[in-house]
């Protein structure tokens, strides 16, 4: 997510392309939170296996990444595979491991790795980014 | 008590807890790490601040037999050359976090940080003294 903000805010004119990269950033870690939120009331939990990790490159970045690759059956007997959605420092998972996670009964795929550096870290993060960024701009607009 | 000393103070004081963090880290992972032999696998390209860069990517098998692949957190910008094997240190659950044992790879991180604090700490002791 921060890959596709940061591009945006690359092609627009800085506090332009401040605000939108703000919003966005916002608007994904409410979506997020709320989404951990629902997953807390009434998630089903299951337990998950690391199969892989798949190595990446983000030319943006300072070297490869690795997104790890999991697999799990759900309540309806599907066997679900998934990525976490961020991955980075604190987040990797290695493979062959078992790991805790939790879904949606309606929508299996869209599961999450059970703990709460992968439910609310990178929505926390992704939200102080996004307000840090619409402070600065509204800083800068109140005084020009 | 001034501005600018509480600042430094307070950030010479922070950084030194994250390096002593750090350290505690690469001590805990020569004690009780697990040991192997690594090999450089790949070697990937990425825009640095001069140019063109080189990330070394190493692999090795893990106490369980799954293959893990990392990049080493001390990075020269070079390529390593493939094949050439290396010494690499894991946590038996965390193998996606192993490190190259060598000195470089596990202290400068910790030195290099205490050094960065102890200037904020300088400044702090400069601005308190009057110099």
């Amino acid at each position: 997510m921060t890959g596709r903000a940061r591009k945006l805010a690359k092609r627009l004119p800085e506090t332009a392309g401040m605000l939108v990269a703000g919003l966005y950033a916002l608007g994904w870690g409410f979506r997020e939170v709320s989404l951990a939120w629902r997953l807390h009331r009434r998630g089903l939990r299951a337990e998950g296996l690391v199969v892989e990790n798949v190595r990446y490159v983000d030319p943006d970045s300072s070297g490869p990444s690795w997104a790890p690759v999991i697999v799990f059956t759900d309540n309806t007997g599907n066997r679900v595979e998934f990525t976490p959605q961020a991955h980075g420092g604190g987040l990797g998972l290695s493979t062959g491991r078992t790991v805790r996670v939790i879904y949606l009964p309606e929508s299996s795929q869209d599961a999450r790795v059970d703990t709460w550096q992968h439910l609310l870290l990178p929505s926390l993060l992704a939200i102080t980014a996004g307000l840090v960024f619409v402070g600065f701009v509204t800083f800068v607009v109140v005084n020009l | 008590m001034s501005f600018g000393f509480l600042f430094c103070l307070i950030c010479g004081l922070a950084i030194w807890g994250v390096a002593f963090a750090v350290n505690r880290a690469a001590s805990r992972l020569r004690r009780e790490g697990l040991r192997a032999q690594g090999t450089v696998i790949d070697n990937v390209e990425v825009r640095g601040d001069s140019g063109r860069e080189w990330v070394p990517v190493i692999g090795f098998t893990d106490n369980l037999g799954y293959p893990v692949e990392f990049s080493p957190s001390v990075r020269t910008g070079r390529k390593w050359p493939p094949g050439r094997t290396v010494k690499v240190v894991y946590l038996p659950d965390r193998p996606h976090a192993a490190r190259v044992e060598s000195w470089s790879e596990l202290r400068l991180g910790a030195l290099g940080l205490f050094v960065f604090g102890a200037m904020f700490i300088g400044a702090a002791i400069a601005i308190a003294t009057g110099h």
